[in-house]
């Protein structure tokens, strides 16, 4: 796609801190930062979201994204990390060219969880029957 | 095994259930970020992302892309965030490894966190750190 930045970053139109590079795959630094070291994992093809993307390189990618989890661990000092994918704009998706983010975590970083809401009675029953395979 | 999704899987808890096969069960969280949020685990426990083996995890990423059609089609809604957690310092509550799938809508107020940039040097510092040995 010759408008997509991360297609950019995939020719190397557009430089970029590079962690990783097979094939299929780029690793690179995310520049804007919610922790540091925070990385993108890219299919080097452009595929728009989760539903474009075939099977076999979303494979690829998570395998790539627990190898650079292990290193964030191992050199960056962090004591965990949230794997994410911010499928379509209406998730936050910003750069519709699918990508996992890698956050690196550290206690007490003031990165808080989401608020968790109860069912009502029923409504887990009526959701999970429009949902199940 | 203490571990509360074991206890799901082995049906000594109710769960509602969205998916099951050999390898792999999908279930609501009972505190959901939005309605329909959905855990996705490999039914042999494992704690973390690390320890799982890769065939395992890919058989797990194949349901969540799965799942997220369904919710799409089912739901109706426009789109959904996947996360894994490991670890405590970044929310991991249940030591078995997994997956969430959160269907997301407009104004649903759930906020990505904030980003921030890399003083001088600092980024090359965090590739050198990356790259070690990869």
């Amino acid at each position: 796609m010759d408008n997509c930045i991360f297609c950019k970053i995939v020719r190397g139109e557009i430089p970029s801190y590079k962690i990783y590079e097979d094939d299929n795959i780029l690793a690179f630094l995310d520049i804007a930062p919610v922790s540091p070291g925070h990385v993108l994992v890219v299919p080097k093809k452009h595929f728009k979201n989760m539903e474009e993307i075939d099977i076999e390189i979303l494979q690829d990618l998570i395998a790539v994204v627990k190898k650079i989890g292990i290193k964030i661990k191992e050199n960056v000092g962090a004591s965990g990390y949230n794997i994410c994918i911010n499928n379509d704009s209406v998730a936050g998706q910003v750069v519709p060219h699918l990508h996992f983010h890698i956050i690196p975590r550290k206690e007490g970083d003031g990165l808080m969880p989401w608020p968790q809401k109860e069912y009502s009675e029923g409504e887990a029953d009526e959701i999970a029957k429009k949902i199940k395979l | 095994m203490d571990c509360i999704f074991c206890k799901i899987i082995n049906e000594d808890v109710p769960s509602y259930k969205v998916y099951e096969d050999d390898k792999v069960i999908a279930f609501f969280d009972i505190l959901p970020f939005s309605p329909g949020h959905t855990i996705v685990a490999p039914k042999h426990h494992v704690a973390d992302i690390e320890n799982i083996e890769e065939k395992d995890l890919m058989a797990m990423i194949a349901v969540v892309k799965k799942i997220g059609k369904a919710m799409l089609d089912g739901l109706g809604v426009k789109g959904y965030s996947v996360y894994l957690d490991n670890k405590s310092a970044a929310n991991q509550h249940v030591p078995h490894v997994h997956f969430h799938i959160v269907p997301r809508a407009e104004g649903d107020g759930l906020e990505r966190w904030p980003q921030s940039g890399y003083g001088d040097g600092d980024a090359e510092f965090y590739l050198r750190k990356l790259t070690k040995e990869l």
